[in-house]
């Protein structure tokens, strides 16, 4: 239920068998759209790169530029097994990415609704935790505030250069006069928000050492991001809805 | 006046050292004694916990002017004080509207706009169709016996007795705290049908002037084109105005005192603007408040910002109690009063049964298009707040007696229906919405995690519809916030706002302030 069986879908070559495709929950017609724009995203090849993702002119403006793309590449979220980065990624792997973005549908149960909203919180946790220690430290959740647009990766010693820090676009703000410190108080603020929540009240001598799984999870109760963390064009087919 | 004439005469013969001068303050003081009964009023009424619980406080106010409508009559046998329309559109609908606007929360409202115009312009014409050609219908049957009208006339009433009414919907619905998507999607409707309502009863009051027979396709046509331009155009009045305002709170840093007075007058300017050229005033102020706030809030100072937000709530307050006193009032006016039984309860048959067939439909409709669904209580609690209120009782008592005969049978249907939807249904709104376990508005306080990942959100949004290629909402609000940022800003913003003024470091300094209030309270 939920899914359109429009036909037989052209199954892009080279890809998985179309069953595996449709559990991710996507309908064959937006695999259909979305295999365009694949296609499109990588001029015809099977596989895109990170460079590929420089050809959409509008994602250039999105401060968060850089963690989305790293994210499309991150094999934490791509279901496998392994750590680190990939160097490709094939279309179901992309397809693997945007399914994170489908909303809630109306015949889930309490445990399916649950797994959902466990994966889209890990996929934001995978995003904020960029040295994938499975811990977002009080300097990960810094860079979440101030993000400069600048080639130069977090994780390289050159990004503590005068240059990284001229070229700025606030994550946030969106205000260029945000000034460098506020948004770091901005940081500890919610960081110590955080650990008051997950661990309640902290002794002087106590140090948090970052922020688990798990804590990420207890931040998030009582807000629903199933609503809010989904994208419109997903719903487009929604014909065949059962309640 | 008279008298002093008279003390003038007398005067030859003594000095008058006092003098009762009653003809020279008889109206400004009756309007200030109605203002301090209608106050004193709710005074009294929140006297009682247990009474407000369970009673809307319009409906109170509606049984009070009833009630003070009685001792006038009795007194006077004068029907003296009505609810005029002249004074409802100028002077007590305007603020109202414009407190609604000022205060609108932009992005949800923007966020549903899309449903909010399906409902309030498909939504309209289909309840004004409907509700028309069924009384015609019925009437030729011959149930309601002998009536003046014809199927024009009754299109007429169809299309004013089928607005939801702003006014009711806030008096009712800010009692009742449902969630805010289904408040912004019914209060949408109720401001956004002004612009359908205007037309139509403009259009068929045309029609019902000049004549069935000479009614032609051109006109029909006419009909429908003025209806683009009354809306857009009223829009577009109020945006200008919005413009203009937020320029001239950039340059009033030296006259803070009288900052708050250019708020009212300009916005009061745009609702007249548009009325006069026969635009909807009421699209023109709502947006005009809408597109304003962010730059005005910016500009202006604290103090000032806080009198604009309690005059602003002081006058529609006022205005509001006002509103369903003078409803309860206006309604102990025996002239008017033409009972037809059928017709009456035709009426309220119709439109609440219209309405649900209407809200249903139309929520299927948009179910397919919308990201969160619009669920069957949703549904119900829309359908059952669809009030009518003083906006339908100002326009069918605008109505001219030798064009539309039936108009005091209109008025009086007005009146009940007016009457039941305020009362009844805001009575047992409350009741309704409870028992139903309708999603209430969650109050908690702002945590500053949640606005940053919200942002975050925003961003990641936006980014996973460029990628998928996508014209979504994300990438729409992100091209308009670009837009802004580049050129709206710079023109309308003082400098110094541009800088300090953003929401995650307003909840960082007020928790930061809590913070420090508490540490120093241990």
């Amino acid at each position: 239920c939920g899914q359109a069986q429009v036909g037989v879908p052209r199954v892009p070559q080279g890809s998985a068998p179309v069953t595996s495709l449709l559990s991710l929950a996507v309908t064959s017609e937006q695999i259909e759209h979305l295999h365009r724009r694949f296609k499109q995203l990588s001029q015809d090849q099977l596989t895109i790169r990170k460079e590929n993702f420089d050809s959409i002119p509008d994602l250039e403006f999105n401060p968060i530029r850089g963690k989305i793309v790293h994210a499309f590449f991150d094999k934490r979220n791509l279901r496998q097994e392994s750590d680190g980065l990939a160097e490709e990624i094939n279309f179901e792997d992309f397809l693997t990415i945007m399914s994170y973005f489908r909303p809630i549908e109306m015949n889930m149960d309490e445990e399916q609704l649950d797994r959902f909203r466990k994966e889209k919180l890990k996929f934001l946790f995978h995003m904020y935790d960029s040295d994938h220690d499975g811990k977002i430290t009080l300097q990960e959740y810094r860079n979440v505030t101030w993000a400069p647009r600048c080639p130069i990766p977090p994780e390289s010693p050159a990004w503590s250069s005068p240059c990284a820090l001229q070229v700025v676009e606030e994550l946030l703000s969106g205000n260029p006069h945000l000034e460098k410190e506020s948004a770091r108080s901005i940081a500890d603020g919610a960081m110590m928000e955080a650990a008051s929540i997950c661990v309640g009240q902290m002794g002087p001598d106590q140090v948090y050492e970052g922020i688990t799984f798990e804590d990420f999870l207890k931040m998030w109760q009582g807000i629903d991001i199933e609503t809010k963390m989904h994208v419109r064009f997903l719903n487009v087919d929604t014909i065949a809805h059962c309640y | 006046g008279q008298r002093s004439s008279e003390s003038h005469k007398n005067s030859n013969q003594t000095f008058s050292i006092v003098s009762f001068k009653w003809d020279h303050v008889q109206e400004p003081y009756i309007i200030a004694l109605w203002i301090l009964v209608a106050s004193l009023a709710k005074i009294v009424f929140h006297l009682s916990h247990k009474v407000t619980r369970v009673v809307p406080e319009s409906a109170l106010l509606i049984v009070l002017g009833l009630f003070l409508g009685g001792i006038v009559w009795a007194a006077d046998h004068i029907a003296s004080f009505s609810l005029t329309p002249t004074v409802f559109f100028f002077y007590l609908l305007p603020p109202i509207v414009l407190d609604a606007g000022y205060f609108m929360p932009n992005r949800l409202f923007f966020g549903n706009l899309g449903s909010i115009l399906l409902y309030a312009v498909i939504g309209t014409v289909w309840n004004a169709a409907t509700t028309g050609f069924s009384l015609y219908g019925v009437y030729l049957t011959g149930i309601m016996g002998e009536m003046k009208s014809g199927l024009l006339e009754f299109l007429l009433f169809g299309s004013l007795i089928a607005a939801v009414d702003p006014v009711a919907v806030l008096a009712v619905f800010e009692e009742v705290h449902v969630n805010e998507v289904l408040f912004i999607i019914v209060f949408g409707e109720s401001l956004l049908n002004d612009a359908v309502t205007v037309v139509l009863y403009n259009v068929f009051d045309s029609f019902v002037a000049m004549g069935a027979e000479n009614v032609t396709g051109i006109d029909c046509l006419k009909g429908i084109v003025s209806f683009f331009v009354v809306s857009l155009g009223g829009t577009l009045v109020g945006i200008f105005f919005a413009f203009l305002l937020s320029l001239v709170s950039r340059f009033t840093k030296h006259v803070r005192i009288i900052e708050p007075g250019f708020v009212f007058i300009i916005s009061y300017l745009s609702y007249l603007t548009a009325e006069m050229l026969s635009l909807s005033a009421i699209l023109a102020i709502t947006f005009c408040g809408i597109c304003c706030q962010k730059y005005v809030k910016a500009n202006i100072s604290e103090q000032s910002s806080t009198t604009v937000r309690y005059t602003m709530k002081m006058l529609a307050s006022g205005a509001e109690t006002i509103i369903f006193m003078f409803l309860g009032i206006s309604a102990v006016d025996p002239r008017i009063w033409t009972w037809n039984t059928a017709f009456i309860l035709l009426t309220l048959v119709f439109i609440s049964v219209y309405r649900v067939i209407g809200v249903v439909i139309q929520t299927w409709i948009l179910n397919r298009y919308r990201t969160v669904q619009l669920e069957i209580i949703d549904q119900v609690v829309m359908s059952y707040g669809g009030l009518r209120g003083a906006v339908a009782f100002a326009l069918v008592a605008l109505l001219d007696e030798d064009k539309v005969g039936d108009r005091n049978l209109f008025v009086s249907t007005t009146i009940i229906v007016v009457f039941f939807t305020v009362i009844f249904q805001g009575l047992t709104i409350k009741p309704l919405v409870q028992w139903l376990k309708v999603k209430k508005t969650e109050h908690r306080e702002p945590k500053l995690n949640e606005k940053l990942h919200g942002r975050a959100f925003d961003h990641i949004l936006s980014a996973i519809e460029d990628i998928s290629g996508q014209i979504g909402h994300h990438y729409l609000r992100d091209k308009w916030s670009n837009f802004d940022r580049k050129f709206l800003r710079k023109i309308l913003m003082r400098r110094s706002a541009q800088k300090s003024r953003d929401q995650i470091l307003n909840v960082f300094h007020e928790l930061n302030l809590k913070d420090a209030i508490s540490y120093v309270a241990e």
